[in-house]
């Protein structure tokens, strides 16, 4: 775990309501939440206005933060992908920019960047872990942020395809997870279960939403 | 629905929102099946996209200071804006500026802290409408302002934010919610160039949703800092419980990106 956050967390003394808290939380994690919404937000200015709206996101969802459940950092991280995307979706564009190609390696972080938190670092090793096309598609659906369908417009793959790939991976993901101790507050008996039941399926006819 | 269909459906929309958000139907849909299944937490997806997504990214950029002190000022006024949604708690006096630390604890300086600063604003207020009196450009702000003190409407006090334009900056305004007019009185704020920005004053009333909030007029601020502002607002403002001045463009904005400088609540 992150040696800072052997402390009392910021999040627990922000929803305390502690004088300065707010603000050091604001200088703990600006530079992360400047850098997510850099990268799903069309340009600088749209930037500008997400962190804002995420830190005022943030100070009113402090008291849900849990310690238990998952790092500051990750759940940092969870609140402003949240407004993030639901910014995109109110514009209803989606953010595209260094789109992969085929030839495009996915790596899981570049090589001199050590992840942030300790289940960044999880993320990291369970993401090696997944089928080559779920990788693609996560890929390109959380750090890209792209659409389900742009994705599909993107690769080429049927949009049931995209769609069976994101969940199953993402359920993979956080399956890997919960067994390596981070099930982020939830059992996961069920997923096992659903896995069993159909990891490998490779195209869009399992998908009743497709 | 069988309970292997229910789990299933969850996963799919818990999967859609972590990745890409859900429709509104959508979202009802899911909260109704978790509802349903007792599911406790909903976060499980989203975190999990989260950590992939910190996994995944590049070295973190430094957020400009510029947008910080955006940042900071969005969280004064929220929290001055809970604190005026709040019940008083009289009990100790604290800081004199609202700081962003939020809930209860923080508010209770603020009805002490007013009437200090009314009783220290109104004796400010009558000296600089004198001094004033004999320029014209500020004769009808002035009478107004005149008028609503001969009524007894004690001003409120506005603090300056972290922005660099307002570090020395205090302001006054004064409101009178029955005839809907009001002045606003400021000091210390570096002077504006009307060409690239004007400062705005915005209400924030306690029966509109707080996203927006009303125009309150568009003023610049002279070499001395100083600005009287009459204050008309072009709708019905029947509880005003906050009141904020923003950087904008020329001739102000519909919906402001909240630079706010100066911001207030109305005791």
């Amino acid at each position: 775990m992150h040696a800072l956050e052997l402390q009392r967390p910021i999040l627990e003394r922000v929803a305390a309501g502690e004088p300065g808290a707010a603000k050091e939380c604001l200088d703990r994690f600006g530079g992360l939440v400047w850098s997510l919404a850099r990268r799903l937000c069309r340009n600088a200015t749209e930037a500008e206005d997400a962190v804002q709206e995420i830190f005022v996101d943030l100070w009113k969802s402090a008291p849900r933060f849990d310690a238990s459940i998952a790092s500051e950092t990750t759940f940092v991280a969870m609140i402003a992908r949240r407004r993030l995307i639901d910014r995109t979706r109110r514009r209803a564009r989606r953010p595209v920019e260094a789109t992969l190609t085929e030839a495009t390696p996915v790596s899981a972080a570049p090589t001199d960047t050590p992840p942030v938190s300790e289940e960044a670092a999880l993320a990291a090793n369970a993401f090696e872990q997944l089928r080559p096309e779920q990788k693609r598609v996560l890929s390109l659906a959380i750090r890209n942020g792209q659409s389900h369908e742009q994705i599909a417009s993107t690769t080429g793959l049927p949009l049931g395809t995209v769609k069976t790939h994101a969940r199953r991976g993402l359920i993979k993901l956080r399956q890997i997870l919960a067994d390596q101790g981070f099930d982020f507050g939830e059992a996961h008996d069920r997923v096992a279960a659903d896995e069993r039941s159909g990891d490998g399926a490779t195209d869009g006819t399992k998908d009743r939403v497709s | 629905m069988t309970n292997a269909r229910h789990h299933e459906r969850i996963l799919e929309l818990q999967c859609d929102r972590a990745l890409e958000g859900l429709s509104a139907d959508d979202s009802a849909e899911m909260l109704a099946l978790l509802q349903d299944a007792r599911v406790r937490n909903h976060d499980a997806f989203d975190l999990c996209a989260a950590a992939l997504d910190l996994a995944l990214s590049p070295a973190c950029e430094e957020m400009p200071a510029s947008v910080r002190a955006r940042c900071a000022a969005a969280l004064d006024a929220a929290c001055a804006l809970e604190a005026s949604a709040a019940p008083p708690v009289l009990a100790s006096i604290g800081p004199a500026r609202p700081t962003a630390a939020p809930r209860a604890s923080n508010v209770r300086w603020l009805g002490f802290a007013a009437a200090a600063i009314a009783l220290a604003s109104a004796c400010v207020w009558a000296t600089i409408l004198w001094q004033r009196s004999t320029d014209p450009r500020t004769r009808s702000p002035r009478e107004v302002a005149m008028e609503l003190q001969r009524q007894g409407v004690a001003p409120i006090a506005l603090d300056h934010t972290e922005d660099p334009l307002a570090t020395q900056a205090s302001a006054e305004i004064l409101w009178d919610p029955t005839s809907q007019q009001g002045c606003l009185l400021v000091h210390g704020l570096e002077r504006n160039d009307p060409t690239k920005t004007q400062y705005q004053l915005w209400i924030f009333d306690k029966t509109r949703d707080e996203r927006f909030p009303v125009d309150g007029g568009v003023f610049d601020v002279a070499d001395n800092g100083e600005a009287v502002v009459p204050i008309r607002p072009p709708v019905p403002v029947r509880d005003a419980s906050l009141f904020a001045v923003t950087v904008e463009p020329p001739g102000g904005s519909v919906v402001s990106d909240r630079r706010i400088v100066l911001v207030g609540k109305r005791g």
